[in-house]
């Protein structure tokens, strides 16, 4: 392949790498070299182009790249499609990895769906055959590898050689909460896997053209809220027949990932699900305090008045996305920034004149104002086997990639022919996001980074950064980010806007471990019990006095028990 | 005959009798070896269910815990009611299932236009190659308030009904979607055996003067009624197979009461922690009454419908 002409831009790369290396020398730092050496064509970026841009690769790690290279298993989630000719152990981002680092990684085995990874980590530790290191490990798995002392304890190494700006700091965020399941006991048997902050958190959607119509403005308390929805459903703006406009969307689960009603929860300060410390300090399940009994009469009333959907029970929370907001009968709902690449799409798509927008939850009578606080740590770990001796080379890796993606200035937006592609010189931005096919984080499938920040610090150096750049000045790729439609312009704005709230407008279920031993005898039973009840009270099939004897039947058939233990746990750790 | 076929041996020495037939045993011995080593031999795994069973220990060494699990299971406070759920909903199905079936295979026999009743007997089967979760989304879209059921039940003057969030339809509802998907499928056996009645037979009655009814009444159904037979004594053995896809996709704890069963319930036990045990509990549960109810209506079949299998 024919190079273009040596660029302003490659000049200017080529003198700052020239610059570090004398620097390093001259001030005698021994910590890292420079990516000299590693062919062009695997460095991601496009210097070539016109437009194109140049990746900045970070210092490589002391001691690398290992000499001889070391190859290390690993399984993982199969991604779900290649470039031409790669592979999942031959991926732009293996070429990467084997030249910077001398890290050669084999599949062990991949997987598609949950249950068949299950089954195949279990036949894994049936036949004694672990990978080297274990992507994503469900919880059951993670505690039987613990239970059998199948895993490597990474402590020592960890202490001893993750980065401290790229690893250690990004994840000492929410007191810790990133190690809730990799420690045990104070001892680092797996590497978290994290979650991008507010990934789930709340906004309140709303559509912007039926306020106008009613003419109304965004409700700032719960009274406003219940004034708006009910003067949606009156002025029946919705798409559908007669009479079918909703003033508020709800579905099967009140603490729900679409269409939620946990902000209304939250306005009396209690989260069903969750539990939170009460005046003394203990942990009390919230499904059964007493403002849950408050909320439930207000929903009942706004059920009767018909402001949900009569049948939301019965709806999952993505139905909801489709049956009520993308057919254009609702236009208020609580769901997390990516409704407006979800859902919102489909109801601009359905009515070209929809306009959304968002804004912060209501408060509450007495003024709260809080949400469920998603937690960015799922159920999940990553694991090393007992016995695999590159633990180091593994962390160094995963602090390298970090450095090199979450640092916006370093410009990593993937390789030409997988992320993006170049027609003529304007980017298309429909490729595939090839960090699903990194080993370990900051990639994997399902979008796992050291930084639950990454994504915001990203939308802020565009919108601050990229945004100032004169626009002659811009190259392709911030062109096609600043130039993207409405609607993720929308979800760079709402994901800035929940990630500044994410810290201290979110209810935290400070239950973060394994079920206890009663929870694993009596959960299902209490768990259905408290659905049952809860949305049976709020569709007016049982009195709202059946709270008090809910409570009392939750209590006496182990949630007492249940409590006790949760606080063992709680004070104990 | 019996003597060629080498049924009756006594009348020839073993060893001559060997030599001649061996091929014949070698033949069916890898089929054998196949039941033994994928039907017989993973009836180990039914340890499990006595186990507090970890994969990493595995069969070998995981804790043994006796009946626990069995007794985990009886002593839900919702045993009786996901119990009584299965029973109602399964017997229902299958009760229905049969007669509907039958029903169907007699009106599409008696049909006279060859094209019509080819294309009525795709049309009824075709459900049967939809996935329930698919299923379940046109469900839920068909029965919303505004539904077009919905619409048609207010068309004709009536209150709207929440056919799957209320307690009142939900059995319904679950039993009747059952019946649409899978009624088309089980009228194949039927038609296959009413193919298999004589004509003269029909003919001879309609001479006599027998009406529609009086020869579907003395010829068809006699004649179909070792296929009825065998059909109702096999399905005895998923009296407990209520059917957990469906219920699945279709519930939501509003109906919990009427609608949670055994495999729903122990599914969502497994959301908490695995409990392969206890699913393996559950298996063998449904298992030995499943087995236990086959051979009682085989043995029903055998004396009051002298009906045998071999």
């Amino acid at each position: 392949m024919l190079r273009g002409a040596f660029s302003r831009r490659d000049f200017l790369q080529g003198s700052s790498v020239g610059l570090a290396a004398a620097m390093a020398s001259r001030y005698g730092l021994s910590v890292a070299q420079d990516a000299v050496g590693i062919p062009q064509e695997l460095i991601p970026g496009s210097p070539g182009h016109p437009r194109g841009w140049t990746t900045t690769l970070p210092p490589i790690p002391e001691g690398m790249p290992a000499s001889p290279p070391v190859t290390i298993s690993g399984s993982r989630r199969a991604p779900w499609e290649f470039a031409e000719g790669d592979d999942i152990e031959n991926s732009p981002f293996t070429r990467l990895t084997s030249a910077a680092l001398g890290i050669n990684w084999k599949l062990a085995f991949s997987w598609v769906d949950p249950d068949e990874g299950l089954q195949k980590y279990n036949l894994a530790i049936a036949s004694g055959e672990l990978p080297d290191f274990m992507e994503t490990v469900p919880l059951q798995v993670y505690s039987d590898l613990l239970d059998n002392d199948l895993l490597e304890d990474i402590t020592d190494v960890y202490e001893e050689v993750a980065s401290q700006e790229w690893i250690k700091d990004p994840l000492s965020f929410g007191d810790g909460v990133a190690w809730r399941l990799a420690e045990v006991n104070g001892r680092k048997m797996g590497f978290p896997y994290v979650e991008q902050a507010a990934q789930n958190d709340k906004l309140m959607w709303l559509r912007e053209d039926w306020l106008e119509a009613v003419g109304m403005s965004a409700p700032t308390t719960i009274d406003e809220l219940h004034a708006v929805a009910s003067a949606f459903k009156a002025a029946d703006l919705g798409q559908g027949g007669d009479g079918t406009t909703l003033g508020l969307v709800a579905c099967n689960t009140l603490d729900a990932w679409y269409g939620s009603l946990d902000p209304v929860f939250g306005a009396w300060g209690v989260m069903p699900g969750s539990w939170t410390p009460d005046a003394n300090g203990d942990l009390e399940y919230n499904s059964v305090r007493p403002e849950i009994k408050e909320v439930l009469s207000v929903l009942r009333g706004w059920y009767a008045e018909g402001l949900f959907a009569q049948n939301f029970f019965t709806l999952r929370p993505g139905q909801t996305a489709f049956a009520h907001v993308g057919a254009n009968i609702a236009g208020l709902h609580f769901s997390p920034a990516f409704a407006a690449v979800f859902g919102l799409p489909d109801s601009v798509a359905n009515e070209p004149d929809a306009r959304w927008t968002f804004a912060d939850i209501p408060a509450g009578p007495t003024g709260i104002k809080k949400k469920s606080w998603s937690n960015p740590v799922p159920d999940t770990v990553y694991c090393f086997r007992k016995g695999f001796a590159h633990v180091d080379l593994v962390l160094k890796q995963i602090g390298w990639w970090a450095e090199l993606m979450q640092n916006p200035v370093n410009r990593y937006h993937g390789w030409e022919g997988t992320d993006y592609f170049w027609v003529g010189d304007e980017l298309d931005l429909n490729g595939y996001d090839s960090s699903k096919h990194f080993f370990g984080p900051p990639g994997t499938n399902g979008g796992s980074r050291t930084d639950p920040y990454f994504e915001a610090t990203w939308i802020r150096h565009r919108r601050e950064v990229w945004a100032n750049t004169p626009e002659d000045q811009r190259d392709a790729m911030m062109e096609a980010f600043l130039g993207g439609d409405e609607l993720s312009q929308l979800w760079d704005r709402a994901n800035v806007f929940a990630v500044d709230r994410w810290a201290h407008d979110g209810i935290r279920n400070e239950f973060t471990t394994v079920p206890t031993e009663t929870m694993k005898r009596a959960g299902t039973s209490l768990d259905g019990l408290e659905q049952e009840s809860l949305f049976n009270i709020i569709i007016g099939e049982e009195p709202l006095d059946r709270f008090d004897s809910f409570v009392e039947e939750w209590r006496s058939g182990g949630g007492d028990r249940i409590t006790g233990e949760v606080n063992e746990w709680y004070h104990g750790s | 005959m019996l003597y060629r076929a080498g049924l009756v041996k006594g009348q020839e020495p073993l060893r001559a009798y060997l030599r001649r037939s061996w091929p014949l045993y070698a033949m069916i011995l890898p089929g054998l070896l196949f039941i033994l080593l994928f039907r017989y031999l993973p009836m180990y795994g039914v340890v499990i269910a006595f186990q507090d069973f970890s994969p990493a220990r595995g069969f070998a060494a995981s804790r043994w815990v006796g009946l626990d699990n069995f007794d985990f299971l009886f002593s839900l406070p919702e045993f009786n009611r996901i119990l009584g759920n299965t029973l109602i909903i399964a017997v229902l199905k299958l009760a229905l299932d049969q007669l509907g079936a039958i029903a169907l295979a007699l009106l599409i026999n008696e049909a006279r236009n060859l094209v019509f009743r080819r294309s009525i007997q795709t049309l009824i089967y075709l459900p049967h190659f939809l996935s329930w979760i698919v299923l379940g989304g046109i469900l839920l879209d068909i029965l919303s308030p505004f539904g077009i059921v919905n619409n048609l039940v207010r068309a004709l003057g009536h209150e709207p009904q929440l056919f799957l969030g209320s307690n009142d339809w939900f059995r319904i509802t679950v039993i009747g979607s059952s019946l649409w998907k899978g009624v088309g499928f089980s009228t194949i056996v039927y038609l296959a055996a009413l193919t298999a009645i004589s004509p003269t037979l029909q003919e001879a009655a309609a001479i006599d003067g027998a009406g529609r009814f009086r020869r579907i009444w003395h010829i068809t159904l006699p004649g179909i009624r070792p296929t009825v037979v065998l059909l109702a004594a096999l399905s005895l053995g998923d009296v407990l197979q209520a059917g957990f896809e469906q219920i699945l996709t279709l519930y939501s704890p509003a109906v919990y009461r009427t609608g949670d069963i055994i495999d729903t319930y122990v599914y969502r036990v497994g959301l908490v922690s695995a409990q392969y045990s206890l699913a393996g509990a559950v298996g063998l549960f449904k298992s030995v009454i499943g087995f236990f109810l086959i051979v009682a209506s085989y043995w029903l079949a055998d004396r009051y419908a002298g009906y045998r299998i071999l």
